[in-house]
């Protein structure tokens, strides 16, 4: 699925049964993952911003996978999607078009805290 | 008994999500790195039972995950060592599987989909894990 037609598909930010497994693991998992997204998520933003700013493809490509990482720990699926059309664009060496696709994922990764927030 | 752990992942998220995992299987945490070259210099001092491997983390000093993984398996091959991963690629899964990795798990992962994991890892420490 690209991330256009995932757009249409799932509106859901994150992924209700993947939230409520790691609230049944206990021990403060989920909260503190959330403030670990809280966190890390804008600095993972920043650095991909540089990446692509510098048209470093490797850095982007690491950045955007590292970002696909952190949504997938929250089912947060259209983060997922967006980042990872810009790790392929990365590892295609062309990140043509990514400019676009990271707005989208900047303001995914908005919509994945505030998700996030109200479940913590 | 109680078995010592060392965790090598870039992701502060899976650092803190399989610590959690190997604490509740009875793992005793010792240490955690952010490189494969940080990871080899703790495994090296450290001396874990068990390490588990990012494949994808920002290469520095030279060294990748694959690289550490086959300096781990040649220095101390009695080490289990579990590779996690993002990516489902067969072919990297087998290169690790094939060269004695104990288990190559596709992150994230839950109690269930860690579940293969812990049964592997019991059989090879034998003894009982949570």
């Amino acid at each position: 699925m690209d991330a256009d037609s995932h757009n249409a598909a799932n509106d859901a930010a994150i992924d209700e049964q993947t939230i409520q497994n790691l609230r049944d693991e206990g021990e403060n998992l989920l909260s503190d993952l959330v403030e670990m997204f809280i966190g890390e998520v804008p600095r993972q933003l920043a650095a991909l911003e540089t990446a692509l700013a510098r048209k470093d493809a490797a850095a982007a490509r690491l950045t955007a996978h590292t970002l696909k990482g952190t949504g997938g720990n929250f089912g947060a699926s259209r983060m997922q999607v967006l980042a990872s059309a810009i790790e392929e664009k990365g590892r295609n060496g062309s990140l043509d078009g990514t400019d676009a696709t990271f707005i989208r994922l900047r303001a995914e990764c908005a919509r994945v805290r505030e998700a996030l927030e109200a479940v913590r | 008994m109680t078995l010592s752990a060392l965790i090598i992942d870039d992701s502060p998220f899976a650092r803190k999500i399989i610590r959690h995992h190997l604490v509740k299987l009875g793992f005793h945490v010792v240490g955690e790195a952010e490189t494969a070259a940080e990871g080899l210099r703790l495994f090296r001092e450290l001396k874990p039972r068990l390490v588990t491997l990012d494949v994808m983390m920002p290469e520095r000093e030279g060294l990748s995950s694959l690289m550490a993984f086959r300096t781990i398996r040649s220095e101390a091959p009695e080490t289990a060592v579990v590779v996690v991963s993002a990516v489902p690629f067969e072919k990297t899964r087998d290169t690790f599987l094939n060269e004695g990795a104990t288990a190559y798990v596709i992150k994230p992962f839950n109690q269930f989909s860690f579940e293969p994991v812990r049964q592997k890892l019991q059989r090879i420490f034998s003894t009982p894990l949570a």
